[in-house]
């Protein structure tokens, strides 16, 4: 991107966790892959979301891309649709073509083809049912998911229960320019295309609206010129949208034609039916949010206590704004903070920490359960987006935490970089980390296949906090990405990165 | 706005009363607690935009000195200044070239950065072509990229397949 969305690639890993010039580069050939997956851990259909960059004019450009491909589990794509979201427009594209192939360790490529032409993809599946995508042409780079979707759920009757959903990308401030705005809120689909209770809040480049209720008009339809794809249309929180189905429980989305120049992507996940207040929250919980700030992109990830009376506690976070780094607490500072959740009892609240040295750090969010939240800061000049998951309550070792891991990180530097590939972790004290990543830095206009790397897990004092991981890639020249890890349970650690040359975010989700 | 309060319930029939008291448009629900509190020291207030004026003495596409991203340093009366403006792409794009030993203009101001302060450009003059970088709060433009150009973007713009 050399821009700030590289949140939204974040925002549907974490949802699926809660659920010179230009050319290739190929490094000598790693080590071969260990694993259980193959071709055929790829089987059936698959939706599918990402945001990210594209070339247009001289310059780059956000896009988004949704849609659904089916997966014949022997290397071919028999079929699919997609929206792209690009800078001349909204098209929807029939899916003519494709093929893909997956290595042991569920990294692989796909490639999809529609009437424009192939478009190409690194992916890691962290299961057989959900993986993470890059788009990896040298025009376009893009970070994003993708999730088996459930056909039994293609039917208005099915989409019929409470939701939170979180929207980040470009849209019209006051002054009519295209900035980046978030969007989060919840709302109740009825079974039969309506939408209650809707409410939502939105941050365009730092200016809030404050919770407000959607305006009238909301809906959501199902496209019945592709009744086997999930596809449909919406309008929430005042913004028209096309979605894909992934199941009952969850929905990707993109900003349709209707909004053109606007541009949001994200998902929706279902919300547990149940009254919300204060004592709804009440434990340890990690957090990840991406976006931007008047500096430029920025990336925030940390862990917090709550104690269902309105208390936060124990709070440890690191900010790299455009490279300026922020750790709280600050040193020789304390951190004190506070929580509401709207007495309304749909699960909006606020959340506020104050360091004593590098002041207060203000957020929102929408409930999905008493564990799971959409996130979103609130600071003056900082539109940032993303989730808090509850922390486990069981010990966090470097035992625990060995294993192999899918990851994906979308960040910064030069352009937008996006990265996705397989780590695997093991107990020993020190180069405890070795995989393989593909990934594909716009700024250079390169991309870059089967690059191995060495690092190090190193465990905090107290590991429910702050972790470092360092990732050293093994070709020559050698590149050091840097990253603080704040461990949600032993499957699951989300990743910003402490460089002050690049801001970079993800997660690591562990395989089975 | 008159604030209204939505209360959670399984009825039907109150959430379409509900509905019904929010269909009149978007009504704020809920102040949000965070306008009580101090702002973070980062902000960009409109009210304390300032000129430097000077020559370029060094423009940097990309800095290795945070924020990421396109610097110039001007020599001013008052000595020399560091000013972040953003994506070297977008001033590419706009065909706005720095020239060292140029005379140049800038309108910004300096905010606080990781731990010190940075000066952040909102837009900058170059004889007689200025460039906006950042809305009047601080947002930057480059975002959109050629997205936000006005009367839109020819398909032949794009490279390769959508």
């Amino acid at each position: 991107m050399k821009r700030l969305f590289f949140c939204l690639a974040l925002l549907a890993a974490v949802f699926q966790a809660a659920c010179g010039g230009s050319g290739s580069t190929q490094p000598p050939p790693p080590p071969p892959p260990v694993g259980n997956f193959s071709n055929a851990s790829l089987m059936g259909q698959y939706a599918f979301s990402m945001s990210g960059t594209e070339a247009c004019g001289r310059t780059g450009s956000f896009f988004g891309r949704i849609g659904t491909f089916t997966a014949d589990g022997n290397g071919k794509i028999t079929g699919g649709v997609e929206d792209v979201n690009v800078c001349s427009g909204t098209s929807t594209l029939v899916l003519t073509n494709g093929s893909y192939s997956i290595q042991a360790d569920g990294r692989g490529t796909l490639s999809l083809t529609n009437i424009t032409g192939t478009t190409n993809y690194s992916i890691t599946l962290s299961t057989i049912s959900q993986g993470s995508i890059v788009q990896t042409d040298s025009t376009v780079t893009a970070g994003g998911s993708f999730q088996k979707q459930d056909t039994a759920a293609f039917s208005i009757t099915m989409i019929a229960s409470g939701y939170v959903f979180d929207f980040s990308g470009v849209a019209f401030d006051s002054s009519n320019n295209l900035v980046q705005q978030s969007i989060i809120g919840r709302l109740d689909a009825d079974g039969g295309g309506g939408i209650l209770n809707g409410l939502f809040d939105s941050n365009t480049a730092g200016v809030l609206s404050g919770q407000l209720a959607f305006p009238s008009g909301a809906f959501y339809q199902l496209d019945a010129a592709f009744p086997q794809s999930g596809r449909g249309t919406a309008n929430i929180a005042g913004k028209n949208l096309t979605f894909y189905i992934v199941d009952s429980t969850r929905l990707k989305f993109l900003s349709s034609n209707l909004d053109f120049p606007e541009a949001l992507v994200g998902d929706a996940i279902a919300q547990l039916n149940t009254s919300f207040d204060i004592t709804s929250l009440n434990g340890p919980f990690a957090f990840l949010i991406g976006g931007g700030s008047t500096a430029g992109p920025t990336s925030t990830a940390g862990r917090f206590t709550t104690d269902g009376a309105g208390n936060l506690t124990s709070i440890v976070i690191d900010e790299n704004n455009n490279g300026g780094l922020t750790p709280l607490p600050s040193s020789g500072g304390t951190v004190t903070g506070s929580y509401t959740v709207d007495a309304n009892h749909f699960g909006g609240g606020t959340a506020t920490w104050t360091d004593s040295k590098s002041g207060t750090f203000s957020f929102i969010f929408y409930l999905a359960s008493p564990a799971k939240a959409v996130f979103q800061e609130t600071d003056n000049n900082i539109t940032s987006d993303g989730s808090f998951l509850a922390q486990t309550s069981g010990p966090l070792t470097a035992s625990s935490l060995a294993g192999n891991y899918a990851f994906n990180w979308n960040g910064v530097s030069t352009g937008e970089d996006d990265f996705v590939g397989q780590m695997a972790i093991t107990t020993t004290a020190t180069s405890n980390i070795s995989g393989a990543m593909d990934f594909n830095l716009f700024g250079l206009g390169k991309q870059f296949f089967n690059y191995p790397f060495n690092g190090s897990l190193t465990l905090g004092t107290d590991p429910t906090g702050r972790n470092t991981l360092m990732v050293t890639t093994t070709p020559s020249p050698q590149t050091t990405y840097k990253f603080s890890a704040y461990a949600v349970d032993a499957n699951t650690t989300f990743l910003v990165g402490v460089d002050t040359s690049r801001v970079i975010a993800g997660m690591n989700t562990r395989q089975p | 706005m008159k604030p209204v309060t939505l209360t959670r319930t399984s009825s039907v029939f109150l959430a379409g009363a509900l509905l019904l008291a929010v269909v009149a448009g978007a009504q704020q629900v809920r102040q949000q607690a965070q306008q009580t509190v101090k702002p973070r020291a980062s902000a960009y207030d409109p009210n304390r935009d300032m000129v430097l004026e000077g020559t370029v003495l060094k423009y940097t596409e990309n800095s290795s000195v945070p924020p990421v991203g396109a610097h110039v340093t001007v020599e001013t009366s008052s000595g020399p200044v560091d000013v972040h403006l953003g994506e070297a792409r977008f001033l590419k794009f706009n065909k706005f070239t720095l020239t060292e030993g140029g005379s140049v203009k800038i309108t910004g101001q300096n905010v606080s950065y990781g731990q010190g302060t940075t000066f952040l450009a909102r837009i900058i003059q170059q004889g007689r072509q200025a460039l906006a970088l950042r809305s009047v709060n601080g947002a930057p433009l480059w975002l959109a990229g050629a997205r936000a150009q006005r009367g839109g973007v020819q398909k032949s713009q794009q490279a390769g397949a959508l």
